[in-house]
């Protein structure tokens, strides 16, 4: 008879949690319609360079004794650098200042029509180590970490190969570099079938939508999972503002310079340029065979955008004696941002950057 | 063995979880062949076409009547973008000179746990 009552006692606390549950889902999503845009960008800053399409950030130490080694976020092209600053408690930058770094960011806004010209070489040879001389200027210090993400770590790795003197580590998230291996991408975009001449010629910058839907086609179910699991937990606020703190994130994909995008799509997709050791920028050839700084590369498991096979051969193209890969459980985005990256992902980077920077 | 209470959230998630797995998956078949990356850039290109073709008709139409066109605006908004880019530019300058006393850092930290 005891477990009986107790039995029914269950139901119906369930029950009762239950409706109030269905009647927070039905006040909050009227709000949720209502709101505007998610604020984001949780840790102050000061804007140390601006120059069309390249914004440069540093952020305000939070402790009086950084380590030696600042760092520098490099963003991916495609997408806003606030991806490793979204809120308070989560907000990678804010747990490295917390941990005694001295950390930069090198973000990306939309490039303006008259920058449609900008080419990998600019990326690489000139707002890459135009943002690093200032760092050396402020910091005094000869070297810096580079921590990339998706292409913002390929465009690292190229940097590095050009200039391996001033990188004294390089942290990774995502970031292809066999693009023979970006299955769907490269058959998208291949040379039989996609005139990337006259994208180009014909648009300019490639707008953002084109690159989102790009992402949107690989997994064309995401979106609707992940509008009914919000309407689900629409009772729950962190649920509900991390939602919404991603989702500003995507929406805002970048339009991407049109002959950076051409130039991309030519040797990286198409000849498969970095795994050849055949990439030139500026008439140089970045082999990164030449980078000889620590690296530290983390790649997801269930990555849709970069899959695993595209970024592991970075482990074998590097001459660097510490490399260390670490495949995490998550896709895309959890490797930067996301409860898994808080509580696992982050300590070790910590972990093995610490003595990395003194 | 103890009997589960029926949960209707947890089925409900699940469904979706699955719905959603089975779509991507019969998606990547779909979009993972020759003949859809044909299809998908015809397509895309006479989407560009019709858009180039669009943007040269409207422009007409609005020098016709004395209205600016998108391409007017954009020129304005980059002009306008490079002035603010200069300001910016004074302001970082600026900013760098006077940042390095207001932020009394040393860079003498250690990691407190061993690797």
């Amino acid at each position: 008879m005891m477990g009986a009552d107790a039995n029914q006692d269950e139901i119906s606390r369930r029950v009762q949690t239950e409706i109030d549950r269905a009647l927070q889902r039905n006040i909050k999503g009227l709000e949720f319609l209502t709101l505007p845009k998610q604020p984001v960008g949780a840790m102050p800053k000061d804007t140390l360079l601006r120059r069309g399409t390249l914004q440069f950030y540093h952020y305000r130490p939070v402790v009086n004794d950084v380590y030696r080694i600042p760092i520098v976020f490099v963003s991916p092209t495609s997408n806003r650098g606030y991806v490793f600053d979204l809120a308070r408690g989560q907000s990678l930058v804010e747990f490295l200042l917390m941990r005694g770094y001295d950390v930069f960011m090198i973000d990306w806004l939309a490039p303006r029509k008259d920058e449609s010209g900008l080419q990998l070489s600019d990326y690489v040879l000139d707002f890459i180590p135009a943002c690093l001389a200032i760092v050396r200027e402020v910091t005094s210090e000869p070297t810096a970490t580079l921590l990339g993400y998706c292409m913002g770590g390929t465009l690292s790795l190229l940097y590095a190969a050009l200039h391996p003197e001033t990188v004294a580590n390089l942290l990774l998230f995502a970031t292809p570099v066999d693009f023979e291996k970006m299955s769907l991408f490269r058959l998208w975009g291949s040379e039989k079938f996609f005139d990337v001449d006259r994208l180009v010629d014909g648009l300019g910058n490639i707008p953002g939508e084109f690159i989102l839907n790009a992402f949107d086609i690989l997994r064309p179910a995401n979106r609707t999972a992940g509008v009914l699991n919000l309407w689900t937990n629409m009772w729950n606020d962190d649920y509900v503002k991390s939602y919404r703190l991603f989702d500003r994130w995507a929406a805002e994909t970048l339009p991407l310079a049109g002959e950076y995008f051409r130039e991309t799509t030519k040797s990286f997709m198409w000849r498969n340029s970095i795994m050849k050791g055949e990439t030139v920028i500026g008439g140089r050839r970045a082999d990164l065979s030449r980078i000889t700084a620590p690296v530290f590369s983390i790649v997801a498991q269930h990555d849709h955008v970069v899959p695993l096979a595209a970024a592991h051969p970075i482990m074998d193209l590097v001459a660097s004696e510490e490399r260390r890969e670490v495949v995490v459980k998550g896709g895309h985005v959890s490797v930067v941002a996301g409860p898994g990256a808080v509580t696992r992902i982050w300590p070790s980077i910590d972990q093995w950057l610490g003595k990395r920077c003194t | 063995m103890a009997d589960v209470p029926f949960d209707p959230i947890a089925t409900w998630q699940k469904l979706v979880s699955d719905w959603e797995k089975q779509i991507n998956e019969v998606s990547a078949r779909v979009t993972g062949t020759e003949e859809y990356s044909r299809v998908m850039n015809q397509a895309a290109k006479m989407q560009t076409a019709a858009r180039q073709h669009f943007d040269r008709n409207m422009e007409e139409l609005l020098k016709t009547v004395h209205l600016p066109s998108k391409a007017d605006m954009a020129a304005i908004h980059d002009r306008l973008a490079a002035i603010e880019d200069a300001i910016e530019q004074l302001r970082a300058a600026l900013s760098r000179e006077t940042l390095r006393p207001a932020v009394p850092v040393t860079r003498t930290r250690k990691p407190s746990e061993p690797e």
